[in-house]
C-alpha cells in the first residue's frame, strides 16, 4: 500500500519536473519569445513578465528540474515504490517491518516535495544553483535556496526508507526466514 | 618572475589583482579574455576565482578545470596546431554563465615572440 503510494507521488513529481523540462526547452528552441497559451496566465507573474522567460527563471527550471526528477521522481519510484511493495513479495513476508515508521517516511517525502515546490512562489524564486547547489554561489542565493535545502532535508528523513530499509529488511528477512524455514517444515 | 597576486586588490583596472609593489609584477602583461600562446610548447594556467566556483574549460585542448574561490589551481597543455578556438566556462556561476567566455589564440613561435614585444613595448610606455 505504501509502495503504491510512493509511486503515485513518484510519477506525480516526475510529471512536474516533465513541465519545468518542456519550458526549458521552449527556451532554448525560442529565446525571448512568449510562451504561446500558457504565457498568458503567466503574463503577470514575477518569473515570466510579457510570457518571456527570465534568466533567473531559467536557471531555478534547470535547478528544480534535475532535483525533482531525481529526488521526488526516480528515487521514491524505484526505492520506495518498487522497493515496499516487490521486496515483501520477493521474500515471502506478510508485510514490510514497522508499518508506521514506513508510513512516517512516506510524508516526510510528500512534506519535503511540497516545500520544494513551494520554494517556486516565494519572493526571489526557487533555487538557482544547479542540482548540486555549489557553494558560494548556493550561499548568495535568495530564499528559495533554503527551501530547497529543508526539502532535501525532509526527503533525507524519508530515505530512512533506504537505510533503516536496511533494518526493515533486517526485520522482515527474519520473518522471511521463518516462513521459508515453515514451509521446508512443512515438506518435510 | 610573475608578480605576486592578491585577491583583496581585484579591481576594475586590476583583473589579476597584481601587487603593485611587487617589483616582479611590472613588467607582467594582462589581457584580458584573451590567451596568447605560442604551438608546440608546453603552457600552464594558475587558475583562481573570487566569487564563486566557475571551470576553466578549452574544448579543444580537451582541458577542463573548475576554478575555486580562494585556491590557485594549475592547469597544462600543449597546442599542436596554430588557430583561434574558445575559453568557455563550464560551471554554473550566475545569470551570465552562458556568456562567459573568452578567445585562446594559438600563434607560432615567432609571432607569439612578436606579440610579446609588442605587448612589453605597449607596458613600458609611461
Amino acid at each position: 500500500m505504501i509502495g503504491v503510494q510512493y509511486a503515485v507521488t513518484g510519477l506525480l513529481f516526475l510529471l512536474f519536473g516533465f513541465c519545468l523540462m518542456m519550458l526549458m526547452r521552449w527556451q532554448l528552441a525560442y529565446p525571448g519569445k512568449p510562451l504561446p497559451f500558457l504565457g498568458n496566465f503567466l503574463a503577470e507573474s514575477p518569473v515570466m513578465p510579457g510570457g518571456i522567460m527570465l534568466p533567473e527563471f531559467y536557471n531555478q527550471l534547470g535547478a528544480m528540474h534535475g532535483t525533482i526528477m531525481v529526488f521526488m521522481g526516480v528515487v521514491p519510484l524505484a526505492v520506495g515504490g518498487f522497493g515496499n511493495f516487490v521486496l515483501p513479495l520477493q521474500i515471502g513476508a506478510p508485510d514490510m517491518a514497522f508499518p508506521k515508521l514506513n508510513m512516517i517516511s512516506y510524508w516526510f517525502y510528500f512534506i519535503g516535495g511540497v516545500i520544494m515546490i513551494t520554494s517556486f512562489f516565494v519572493p526571489g524564486g526557487a533555487a538557482q544553483s544547479g542540482w548540486t547547489s555549489y557553494a558560494p554561489l548556493s550561499v548568495i542565493a535568495p530564499v528559495g535556496q533554503t527551501l530547497w535545502l529543508i526539502g532535501m532535508a525532509f526527503f533525507a528523513g524519508s530515505v530512512r526508507n533506504v537505510t533503516l530499509g536496511l533494518f526493515g529488511f533486517l526485520a522482515f528477512f527474519v520473518i522471511g526466514v521463518t516462513l521459508i524455514v515453515e514451509g521446508f517444515r512443512r515438506k518435510l | 618572475m610573475f608578480g605576486k597576486t592578491d585577491p583583496k586588490l581585484i579591481s576594475e583596472s586590476n583583473p589579476l589583482g597584481l601587487d603593485p609593489k611587487d617589483v616582479n609584477g611590472q613588467d607582467d602583461i594582462i589581457t584580458l579574455n584573451q590567451l596568447h600562446i605560442p604551438v608546440d610548447t608546453p603552457v600552464i594556467v594558475d587558475l583562481s576565482s573570487k566569487d564563486v566556483i566557475h571551470s576553466f574549460s578549452l574544448p579543444v585542448m580537451r582541458v577542463k578545470q573548475d576554478v575555486i574561490p580562494g585556491q590557485m589551481i594549475p592547469v597544462w597543455f600543449e597546442a599542436k596546431s596554430t588557430g583561434n578556438f574558445e575559453i568557455a566556462c563550464a560551471q554554473l556561476c550566475g545569470l551570465a554563465h552562458y556568456r562567459m567566455r573568452g578567445f585562446l589564440i594559438v600563434e607560432s613561435k615567432e609571432d607569439f615572440a612578436k606579440w610579446l614585444n609588442e605587448q612589453a613595448a605597449e607596458k613600458a610606455k609611461p
